[in-house]
């Protein structure tokens, strides 16, 4: 029978080594599953992390090779792949990975993007009305474009914000929204994401490169 | 038309206050009384249509309950009056009920406005869209608390839960209505979610010279968040 470990932790990003190290100053056996090559998540891509206390103005993939170095310095172990299943034998839980390979583990810890459950819930708008979109009614914002099942609701926000309806587009499915931007009228384009879309975001940002390039 | 927000400063989660915002922008002259915690509310003295009071933390129930039950009868007098509507989100009309039954079991007092009471149940958050008949329209919204609320019979009850829990974190029943008094565990912009709400609200001020801006895309987020409730898959908490 494979090695049983205490704890498998799927994803590798801030909160998957953060797990990892905890993991084992408990003395637990721990492998993290990270589908990416190399650990971080979206951390990796962030420019500047000034918001992390002891590091100001650490790049992202600085910060994240610290948490990684950190959690290998405990000895946790990492492995490239991605879950595809969970399957609950009781005691023990069976990750199965896309390869087949089944890995068991006495405890999982789920450390990952989120996006695709979302078709299992309904997002809470009432957060938008603690954003001040307000900021968005400036004279040099020439567009504003709500991507998703919640574009509606951001646009009501953005209209009761004051920004005028003529600026505003909206796309339900996130990479439609690409094609609406009028890349002849910008400057610079920014994608604002949540936590859980980071990789929506970059499919985005390579659509948005691809008509850039047809467009030439 | 004079509408007072109760204690803004304290009462302000989860995008309460959006509420506020969109009716500053619905009517056409409206006057907007906020009422801080030290002020007397202005429903007691004055000829208020509509008094909002939205969520708050549970300290801060405490604190504004301190000041409110220096008022406690003539605040119940203003309710069995009917001269002003109502509104309470979120855990704003657990100051209505009898009492609030706190972790450790002692009581806070409460306006006991309603033979309904409140227990509290920290660290235990409970969370649970929620999808509920009112008035032959479906409300659609969410509640996220640390407590739950007992006590709410059909005859009082402001909706019947169709997808979701109700106020006692297990029935149907949800929030409680009377003749001018709507109070609901549903949190946030509830009159920018349910456009047919608010007019309904509307029509029970009788008022009648109100625009619903942006009611075309209102009407079109709500009827995506109403298909997504109908998804098999969808996980409540």
């Amino acid at each position: 029978m494979n090695k049983e470990y205490d704890v498998v932790i799927i994803g590798g990003g801030p909160a998957g080594m953060t797990a990892a190290i905890y993991a084992k100053r408990a003395a637990l056996s721990t492998l993290v599953i990270e589908k990416q090559p190399f650990c971080g998540g979206q951390v990796l891509n962030t420019y500047e992390v000034d918001n992390y206390p002891g590091f100001p103005g650490i790049d992202g993939f600085s910060l994240s090779d610290k948490f990684h170095s950190h959690a290998k310095k405990l000895e946790a172990e990492f492995k490239t792949g991605e879950m595809k299943e969970l399957r609950d034998e009781g005691a023990t839980k069976v990750v199965v990975l896309k390869k087949g390979e089944e890995i068991r583990a006495k405890a999982v810890v789920l450390a990952m993007d989120d996006y695709y459950d979302r078709k299992k819930s309904i997002e809470y708008i009432g957060w938008i009305y603690d954003v001040d979109y307000e900021l968005l009614n400036k004279e040099d914002v020439v567009q504003v474009i709500a991507t998703g099942p919640r574009c509606y609701d951001h646009k009501v926000r953005l209209l009761m914000a004051g920004v005028p309806e003529d600026k505003i587009s909206c796309a339900e499915e996130e990479l439609d929204g690409v094609d609406l931007i009028k890349t002849s009228d910008v400057e610079s384009v920014y994608i604002l994401y949540d936590t859980s879309t980071y990789n929506l975001s970059c499919r985005m940002k390579e659509k948005l490169v691809k008509n850039l390039e047809v467009a030439q | 038309m004079k509408i007072e927000i109760l204690y803004p400063e304290l009462c302000c989660l989860y995008g309460d206050q959006g509420n506020t915002k969109f009716l500053q922008q619905c009517l056409p002259d409206p006057e907007f009384v906020f009422t801080g915690l030290n002020d007397k509310p202005a429903f007691l003295d004055d000829e208020v249509t509509l008094c909002c009071m939205y969520s708050c933390s549970e300290k801060n129930q405490e604190i504004i309950l301190s000041r409110m039950l220096k008022w406690k009868d003539e605040i119940n007098q203003a309710i069995a009056s009917g001269n002003t509507m109502f509104l309470l989100l979120g855990n704003a009309m657990e100051l209505f009920g009898s009492y609030i039954e706190r972790e450790d079991g002692t009581k806070v007092d409460t306006l006991q406005s309603f033979d309904i009471y409140t227990k509290r149940h920290a660290p235990k958050r409970f969370n649970t869209l929620i999808m509920s008949e009112f008035e032959g329209m479906e409300l659609l919204g969410y509640t996220s608390r640390f407590s739950d609320t007992f006590g709410i019979t059909e005859d009082i009850a402001m909706s019947k839960v169709k997808i979701g829990t109700g106020s006692d974190g297990n029935g149907k029943l949800e929030g409680i209505r009377t003749n001018n008094l709507i109070g609901t565990y549903l949190l946030g912009p509830l009159l920018i979610a349910n456009p047919d709400f608010t007019k309904w609200l509307f029509a029970k001020l009788n008022i009648e010279n109100y625009t619903l801006p942006f009611e075309k895309d209102l009407y079109k987020g709500y009827e995506i968040r109403r298909k997504e409730f109908q998804r098999p898959e969808l996980v409540m908490d």
